[in-house]
């Protein structure tokens, strides 16, 4: 098997994963924060709007280059 | 207002503003699959973070209402999915799309939640004397 593909599964699955868990850290703090203080809503709100985004920038585009990768796009 | 309406209507004016920017370029530059390659992966952007806020106001909602703090997920591999599938009309049609220049525009709607919203709290600073 050509090793570009394994190397793309591989940045695939861990990007997946980091995603994941940075993902439902902040989203379960979110939700927390919810259940204890509804009258904050809009304030976590904004700020797990930015969490999310600053988590799943990169994840997004690892994923981009690993779907590259196993199509034989680049390396 | 609701902050979610604010961040999503900045964030849709910027990023149609940028379509259109992409647009200009697509019809005035030689560079039209690369031009087409980088709206495509900000339209799959903009798909992102509006998804995203909808995952997070329906799980706020259900939240509020319930009292629960467990929720079904927060969309993320439909997300990811979005970006293959780009990915992959791009591999299919490589007469229109240049498929490494979906890199560039993935990214740009992320930066710009961030972007605003670190202005937005500057603002405030500065308007409440503290900056």
């Amino acid at each position: 098997m050509d090793l570009t593909i394994i190397a793309g599964a591989i940045m695939l699955s861990f990007a997946a994963i980091a995603g994941a868990f940075g993902n439902a850290w902040v989203f379960g703090r979110y939700l927390e924060g919810i259940a204890r203080q509804p009258e904050v809503r809009g304030m976590l709100f904004t700020q797990t709007f930015i969490g999310i985004a600053l988590v799943e920038a990169l994840p997004i585009i690892a994923v981009a280059f690993g779907i590259m990768a196993v199509l034989g796009i680049i390396g | 207002m609701d902050p979610l309406h604010t961040i999503r209507r900045r964030v849709v004016i910027l990023t149609a503003g940028f379509l259109a920017l992409l647009l200009v370029l697509w019809l005035l530059t030689p560079y039209k699959k690369m031009v087409a390659g980088a709206g495509l992966g900000l339209l799959v952007s903009l798909y992102n973070v509006l998804y995203m806020a909808r995952k997070v106001r329906l799980a706020g909602e259900t939240t509020l209402a319930t009292g629960s703090t467990r929720h079904r997920g927060t969309g993320m591999i439909n997300r990811y999915l979005m970006v293959a599938l780009a990915i992959l009309v791009a591999f299919k049609y490589p007469m229109h799309f240049d498929v490494r220049t979906i890199v560039v525009g993935l990214p740009i709607c992320y930066i710009l939640i961030i972007v605003l919203e670190f202005w937005e709290v500057r603002k405030l600073r500065t308007t409440s004397g503290k900056g």
